[in-house]
């Protein structure tokens, strides 16, 4: 099989792991300098494909021959896909090739399962090292780690990956042991957990566990921008307040970087037991939301979802929540504090920090918000300042909620003739 | 009288500012010249001099956020951008704090400047691309175009340099070049656009950018609000982009992957007893 044919199918295996970030590495640079490339705290998008999605590392598998069969996955060994395996000089030439090029900022490298989960970490950890010690090459490397793994193969790999990543894909054990029978939730959190504490110790350059005897040398560098996962919504009737949970849990944890949710995105020939509609990609969006509000702005799970169930697909989570404690609106934006100005619809972190500055050198005024870009529709109802206030007919929620929610989706009119098209 | 002042770069500028402040001269009273002509005869005797290394008493103390933010917006290209940032540090001068507020009138046009700037750096970063040049080829072994809206050869430039390593490179804008030999950077004149031609590698780069995309999530306004058309004529990949949404379209948004795929003949497994 050609290389051409090879990189379509490994690519398209890959897709469906949505990690994209090349952000997190520390400072490197070939100025001067054998080798190529280079990092910097923040990642590049060099590209997006129509569906929304940026292009920033070359994503692909080593192979998706896979001895597993997880229900949800392409790759199955069940599944009748046209399979195929690079050679680790292929995939370190596509690397190059296109890091030159300014294509890409590095690689992502997962694979289907093949001999062992040993085997298998072992050719992932091989390329990684062959890259940076043979080639010199200073870019972004982020490697999946296959949970049963040998402890020293995943040590050997985070030597040379910037970050590593196992997937959790669902989030009770109930659905693992139901959708992915190899798979154990226990063997993956015990991988998150040697990657932490690998991480913790480079970080505080002591070696955990040791106890009062601290090492003169520093711990070998390890996975600088940390771990992530990911997670599948819409696979199984997991709802959002327990998906949003075990997010927490592992944020906690695992000092995560990231928890991914990936919408289920039908697969050809799928097995019986899995929703054969479209992916849910607005319950997707709400998750994404619900998590940045979680973590950048002082929320907590029970403050977005009460009970159990799923976020509103109408409106955000931010907006519901204003909408459901109207006692804390109107807002004075001269007098309350910072985190509440953060929670008004329409002022983000970024504009109430803004804001809070402002007011150290005068009072704040409508037309600043004006300048500060803030959506006046919908703060209206939610701030007060000295020259603005409140339309005098108080909004009811449900008014307002009507008046923000996302419109209906419209429905094709002869879906099997399109489809047939 | 008014004073003419002649500003191109930063520098220019700033050693000009340095002079015109000491001399307490208010921003309307000044009109800055950007081309290259000879000096004329109006042009303001005491900022020239000042080129030379200013005194002590001539500096103006700014932050280093506040000098950074007006060096970014230096690079912007508009009508008169040297006037505007005389008069923002005018204003500083007289302890008005609150002109590098967003909020303020002059402050949001800053912020502005500055974020258009440093977007179309970002932008330069990940859409240039460069082509290899044959192997027998002399001159520099990848070149690439690109057409920035902004003034910002110079700090890409380093990017650059950073990340290519030891091989050498071409960067050509309409407004001017840089090449890099290994050692140092040279920046030259507008030149015509460089001839250049694909290769496998970027037969490969079209084939991945095919089928790392996922039909049945096609969401083509997301791509749109980040990849702007603009930036469409100098990708290779871009010249897929209206296929791909067909495609996606016309199969009502069933499986993922792309016809080339399904087309292939597949193995399956058995499973274990």
């Amino acid at each position: 099989m050609d290389i051409t044919d090879k990189l379509a199918i490994l690519a398209d295996a890959a897709k469906y792991d949505v990690s994209c970030a090349s952000s997190g590495a520390p400072s490197r640079s070939s100025r001067g300098k054998e080798g190529l490339g280079s990092t910097s705290g923040m990642g590049i998008c060099h590209s997006f494909t129509p569906d929304g999605r940026c292009v920033a590392l070359l994503k692909i598998l080593l192979t998706n021959f896979c001895v597993y069969d997880c229900q949800y996955c392409i790759n199955r060994r069940s599944s009748n896909v046209p399979r195929a395996r690079f050679s680790a000089e292929e995939v370190v030439r596509l690397t190059l090739d296109f890091y030159r090029r300014n294509y890409i900022d590095g690689l992502f490298l997962s694979s289907g399962i093949i001999r062992s989960a040993d085997y298998t970490m072992e050719q992932l950890a091989r390329i990684a090292r062959s890259l940076r010690e043979e080639h010199l090459f200073r870019g972004y490397i982020h490697l999946k780690t296959i949970p049963d793994a040998d402890p020293l193969l995943v040590e050997l790999a985070g030597r040379y990956a910037d970050r590593l990543s196992v997937n959790i894909e669902l989030p009770t054990e109930a659905g693992i042991r139901r959708l992915a029978p190899e798979k154990r939730l226990g063997s993956i959190r015990r991988t998150m957990h040697h990657i932490h504490c690998k991480i913790e110790e480079r970080k505080t350059g002591r070696q955990v566990g040791k106890g009062s005897r601290t090492s003169t040398l520093r711990p070998p560098r390890f996975s600088p921008a940390g771990q992530s996962t990911q997670m599948i919504v819409g696979a199984d009737a997991t709802d959002d307040f327990t998906i949003l949970h075990t997010a927490e849990a592992l944020y906690g944890s695992y000092q995560l970087k990231r928890v991914y949710y990936s919408a289920f995105s039908p697969i050809p020939h799928s097995p019986a037991g899995l929703p054969p509609g479209p992916p849910p990609l607005l319950r997707e969006h709400r998750l994404y939301q619900a998590d940045f509000l979680l973590r950048g702005y002082g929320f907590r799970i029970g403050e977005l979802i009460p009970a159990p169930g799923n976020l509103a697909l109408d409106i955000d989570p931010k907006l519901a929540w204003a909408l459901a404690h109207r006692e804390h609106f109107p807002v004075d934006l001269n007098r309350a504090e910072e985190w509440l100005i953060a929670r008004v619809p329409g002022i983000g972190v970024r504009n109430a920090r803004r804001l809070v500055n402002l007011r150290r050198q005068r009072r704040i005024r409508y037309a600043d918000l004006i300048r500060l870009r803030c959506p006046l529709k919908k703060i209206e109802s939610f701030v007060h300042l000295a020259d603005f206030r409140p339309p005098r007919v108080e909004l009811s929620s449900e008014t307002l909620k009507r008046q923000f929610a996302a419109p209906a989706a419209q429905l094709a009119l002869f879906p099997d003739i399109t489809a047939m098209a | 009288m008014t004073p003419i002042v002649r500003a191109r770069d930063f520098p220019e500028w700033r050693s000009a500012a340095r002079s015109l402040l000491a001399r307490e001269v208010p921003p309307d009273a000044i009109t800055w010249v950007t081309d290259d002509t000879e000096p004329s005869l109006f042009e303001d005797a005491a900022v020239a001099e000042s080129t030379r290394p200013a005194s002590p008493a001539a500096t103006l103390r700014l932050p280093r956020g506040v000098l950074d933010m007006l060096e970014t917006a230096a690079m912007f290209r508009g009508p008169d951008r040297w006037a505007f940032l005389y008069r923002v540090v005018w204003r500083w001068r007289r302890d008005e704090f609150s002109v590098i507020s967003a909020a303020d009138a002059d402050g949001a046009r800053l912020h502005r400047m500055v974020k258009a700037v440093r977007r179309c750096i970002h932008d330069m970063h990940a859409y240039l691309r460069f082509r290899e040049q044959p192997p027998l080829h002399d001159g520099p072994r990848f070149v690439a175009w690109y057409e920035p809206e902004h003034d910002i050869l110079r700090p890409v430039a380093q990017h650059f340099a950073q990340r290519m390593g030891s091989c050498s490179w071409l960067i050509a804008t309409p407004q001017g070049i840089v090449a890099w030999n290994g050692e140092r950077l040279e920046f030259g004149p507008a030149a015509e656009r460089p001839p250049t031609q694909a290769d496998l590698a970027e037969a490969l780069w079209l084939t991945y950018y095919r089928n790392t995309f996922n039909p049945a999530r096609l969401n083509t306004a997301a791509m749109q609000s980040h990849m702007p058309q603009r930036h469409w004529k100098n990708l290779p990949e871009a010249q897929l982009i209206p296929q791909l949404v067909t495609e996606a379209e016309t199969a009502a948004r069933g499986p993922a992957s792309p016809s080339e795929v399904v087309a292939k003949h597949g193995t399956r497994r058995q499973p274990a007893t």
